[in-house]
């Protein structure tokens, strides 16, 4: 019998599971057959192939010559370029040519399993480079090449808030022969390429229901992950974190066979469909919080599902000229998948998964289970699938479209219980409560199925023209939030995100915007959706929201942030005297001081309006910049802006001011600015400027992105980084309180080279 | 950390340049590795198959294995559940399982020993009929002996993850072994 352990005296405390584990402890499996020849025939095999590999080897050098001494490292912006040279390998010394490293790598914020690229301006010997990696604290890489750039890959997450060093620590380039007896010449030790990061703050662990009450929460503001045509589909994992795909980075084409090459009579969708098939590979990737790529999970994906519980993903590949349903998790590191099912069509939707270690889908219009090593696992009944199907998350029950009409089918005995004719839209709580919404000619109506309850009851109803869907609980399963579309192709149609409380109530309205597909995160902080933008695609973004009690000025902004949505719509809407409303004296003086109209009801009209900042002046007033999309015939020609000051008037929130901004022709192409933020953090502040489009990052300098003081002094800027992934450029300063401006100059281009339209002006409020 | 780990980082560092250091983890290891693959194939060849591929992937990249904090036969048991893994992935399916081996030396009477090793034989049948991950995280714990700590490395999963694992695998045998409760009372 083997000692206690006291891991497993922790984890168990009931009695049957006390034996069970008594049992497994006393039973150590028996001592497998060996053939004792074929241990010591592989330890000479190895030991050979070791002798033939691992003979110690001195580090190569992997640049021809040593560098110059004077080429010190400095480190200047956030793409990191170390001001170190080094030279290309095979010039000769009397004219050597300079070898530029930059690193890529969040400096301050590095998310903890991100890979370091490190980029190199010319060829190098890619063996001895890789040879030189040292990393500390110590931890296991590996790493790869795309094209000049090397990638290096950790293997496991790395700790949080640590200062990690990546260095590339050469050999001196003349080496001695370890066989040589002479003293070697002195060569001058080359300086290492050194890159420091710290590592992100470890995320607060989720919270779980109940701690978490969706009956008291509310909309803080949303912020954009990533643009139109940059991400396919995007979803949670079980652990809280974003999974999302992506093109391909090298543009390749999607290995998956055409449908014509595939047999026809392929069944419907086993869940709400979610990603285009656009013939161009999607990768899938791990995403930060913050919308950065981080790593990729696997290449060339079809429909992605994420367990409910950690980060397990399953998803279809292309096999041949099949399709193979594939497995992986977030924490596999390599990249590695495991195929557990082959099916003969294109799959219409994503696999379902049934708890945590079988997963469900639909081959030949039959529904079919494989467990995590890809065995069969019977059904009590088949289960015939004409349409969308979804499993509760503990994966004993299923609702799903039959040719037969919508019903649940309890998995484990195999018993069906109908649901009301044209249901749909299906999602379960984590309690087990289904929801689903039957659309009828009026409308639809929102019903829910309780665990324990045998028929399903009515929650609310649209009114008519309304089409409702994507249901999505709350994680405390108390609320749903879910998208309303009314309109038609015809006469264009609109969309609105409710929130509803299960139990029963009129669904209002949440977060004010067009939102659709909406996903809670499992903590419930967090509403993964789409928004659509200014070209009618849907473009990823989250929103976040207060749980529990507002702070004084959280609960201000909100209502700022609400006068000002008043006095907007009012103005798209041509309505004067609402919009007069929400001014004051000053308010009213200010704009026609500036010749500013409130309504636009010719051409160009006002198409569409949006905030582009949000700045705390004090407790009592903000600076609120919002952006006036102009068109003429639908057409949308330009934008300006409006920098309001909206300040508390007793215990209302009215504007007290207007800043305009001058007028931008949208036909001049080029990048725009997208939203300004100012955090402070300590006695400094991190500006954040988020573009719409890929930077030229050449471009994006110190000279492009300015801050100016009120007498148009420009201001020191500590550093200036630039993320590709989210166009976003993340200035830090250490103002001192008081009124600046953010410019971005007309040397900002585009990858494409076009620059900025105009120099683009918004103002900056520091309040210490 | 223990001396005992300290010693088998300087085995390990010296092995990342001298065969015959090498040689000294492998014969460190070769009986762990072998048995954990053995216990999830049932099958003597493969799990030679299996442990040979392990040693020669620990050679092949030694070099670039740093020092975390973990024992180095995490590193291998990782290697091994991949290969594992790529096995079952090419082979599809379960392999049929074989009677258990032979029994190790100074154990009981032999009427107590027939009656240990059928129990023993039917837990761990019954441990090959759990879900992959479940019955991964079974073996390392209850075959190895492995910290959930290390479990949880070698799995790529969190402390947390492993421990609802070894949860669940306990309570399906519970369910899936009424009998053995049984006999243990």
């Amino acid at each position: 019998m083997r000692e206690r352990d006291s891991e497993l005296d922790e984890l168990f405390s009931d009695p049957q599971d006390l034996e069970v584990v008594h049992l497994l402890r006393s039973a150590r499996p028996a001592a497998p057959p060996l053939d004792p020849h074929f241990r010591s025939y592989l330890r000479g095999k190895l030991i050979a192939e070791a002798r033939r590999t691992l003979p110690a080897r001195p580090r190569r050098p992997w640049f021809g010559i040593a560098p110059m001494p004077a080429m010190a490292a400095v480190a200047a912006t956030f793409v990191l370029v170390l001001g170190y040279e080094l030279y290309q390998r095979g010039q000769a010394p009397a004219a050597p040519a300079p070898i530029r490293v930059t690193a890529q790598v969040d400096r301050t914020n590095a998310a903890p399993a991100e890979p370091i690229r490190l980029q190199f301006s010319g060829a190098v010997d890619r063996t001895a480079v890789e040879e030189s990696i040292v990393i500390q604290p110590a931890t296991q890489y590996t790493t790869r090449w795309e094209g000049q750039t090397l990638v290096v890959i950790p293997l496991h997450q790395l700790a949080a808030s640590t200062t990690y060093t990546v260095a590339l620590l050469p050999a001196p380039a003349s080496t001695p022969h370890p066989s040589a007896t002479a003293a070697p010449a002195p060569t001058p030790a080359p300086t290492p390429v050194v890159v420091r990061f710290v590592t992100a703050p470890a995320p607060p662990p989720p919270v779980t229901p109940p701690a978490f009450a969706s009956a008291n929460i509310t909309f803080i503001g949303d912020s954009r992950l990533a643009d139109a045509g940059t991400f396919g589909v995007a979803t949670w994992t079980g652990d809280g974190q974003i999974m999302a795909t992506r093109p391909a980075l090298n543009g390749r084409p999607s290995a998956r066979p055409s449908a014509s090459s595939t047999p026809s009579g392929t069944p419907a969708a086993t869940a709400p469909a979610a990603a285009p098939v656009t013939g161009k590979a999607m990768d899938l990737w791990l995403m930060s919080p913050s919308g950065k790529f981080v790593r990729p999970l696997a290449t060339d994906v079809l429909y992605p599902a994420a367990a409910p519980q950690d980060g397990t993903v399953a998803f279809w590949h292309p096999a041949g000229d099949r399709y193979a349903l594939m497995e992986t998790t977030t924490g596999d590191l390599a990249g590695q998948a495991n195929q557990l099912a082959i099916v003969t069509g294109p799959p219409s939707a994503p696999p379902v998964w049934l708890g945590a270690d079988r997963i469900a889908y639909v081959d030949a219009g039959q529904l079919h289970v494989v467990d995590l090593l890809g065995n069969p696992v019977p059904l009590a009944a088949p289960i015939p699938v004409s349409g969308a199907a979804a499993p509760s998350l503990d994966g004993h029950r299923l609702a799903v479209q039959t040719p037969a009409g919508a019903a649940v089918y309890d998995l484990t005995s195999g018993r069906s219980t109908a649901l009301p004719e044209g249901a749909t839209a299906f999602s379960w709580s984590p309690k087990g409560d289904l929801a689903f919404a039957v659309q009828n000619p009026t409308g639809s109506a929102l019903f829910v199925l309780g665990a324990t309850e045998l028929k399903p009851h009515a929650v609310a109803s649209s009114a008519a023209g309304e089409l409702w869907s994507n249901f999505n609980w709350s994680p405390d399963a108390v609320s749903l939030l879910f998208t309303s579309r009314s309109g038609s192709p015809a006469s264009g149609t609109s969309s609105v995100a409710l929130l509803v409380d299960a139990a029963g109530s009129t669904p209002r309205p949440f977060g004010g915007r067009p939102y659709e597909t909406l996903q809670w995160s499992p903590d419930g902080r967090l509403v993964l959706l789409t928004r659509r933008d200014e070209t009618g695609q849907a473009a990823l973004w989250v929103a976040t929201l207060k749980v529990g009690t507002l702070s004084d000025v959280e609960r201000a902004q909100q209502e700022a942030l609400a006068v000002v949505k008043t006095f907007m719509d009012a103005r798209l809407a041509n309505d004067s005297a609402t919009a007069s409303q929400q001014l004051s004296a000053a308010g009213t003086a200010a704009y026609q001081q500036a010749g500013l109209a409130l309504l636009s009801p010719g051409s160009p009209r006002f198409e569409r309006w949006y905030p582009v900042t949000v700045q705390l002046i004090d407790k009592d007033s903000f600076l609120i910049g919002v952006r006036i999309v102009q068109a003429r015939d639908k057409v949308e020609t330009g934008f300006y802006e409006e920098h309001l000051t909206v300040a508390r008037h007793d215990q209302t929130f009215l504007i007290d001011g207007v800043q305009p901004s001058a007028p931008v022709s949208l036909s001049a192409g080029g990048p725009a600015v997208v939203s300004v933020e100012v955090r402070q953090e300590g006695a400094g502040q991190r500006i954040l400027v988020h573009f719409d489009s890929d930077l030229a990052v050449d471009t994006v300098n110190q000279t492009a992105i300015v801050i100016r003081d009120g007498n148009d002094v420009p201001q020191h800027v500590l550093d200036l980084s630039y993320d590709q992934q989210t166009h976003l450029v993340t200035l830090r300063t250490k103002l001192a309180p008081g009124s600046y401006k953010l410019v971005v100059t007309t040397s900002l281009q585009d990858v494409n080279g076009k620059s900025l339209a105009q120099d683009y002006s918004a103002p900056l409020v520091i309040t210490g | 950390m223990s001396g005992g780990n300290e010693n088998e980082r300087d085995l390990v560092d010296r092995a990342q340049r001298d065969p015959e250091a090498f040689g000294a983890l492998y014969d460190r290891y070769f009986p762990q590795i072998y048995r954990f693959a053995y216990s999830r194939l049932r099958d003597q060849s493969v799990a030679e198959d299996v442990t040979s591929e392990v040693f020669f992937k620990a050679l092949k990249n030694i070099k670039r294995y740093t020092y975390t904090g973990h024992p180095f036969s995490s590193w291998l048991y990782q290697i091994a559940l991949n290969a594992v893994a790529d096995h079952y992935r090419r082979q599809r399916g379960e392999l049929e399982l074989e009677e258990a081996g032979p029994v190790p030396d100074g154990l009981p009477a032999v009427v107590d020993e027939v009656v240990r090793r059928d129990r023993s034989r039917r837990v761990w049948a019954a441990i090959d009929q759990l879900p992959r991950q479940q019955r991964a995280a079974m073996v390392l714990k209850f075959g190895e002996d492995r910290k959930i700590d290390e479990i949880a490395v070698i799995m790529r999963k969190s402390p947390g993850a492993v421990k609802l694992l070894l949860h669940r695998g306990v309570e399906r045998l519970r369910r899936d072994l009424p009998a053995l409760e049984v006999e243990v009372s």
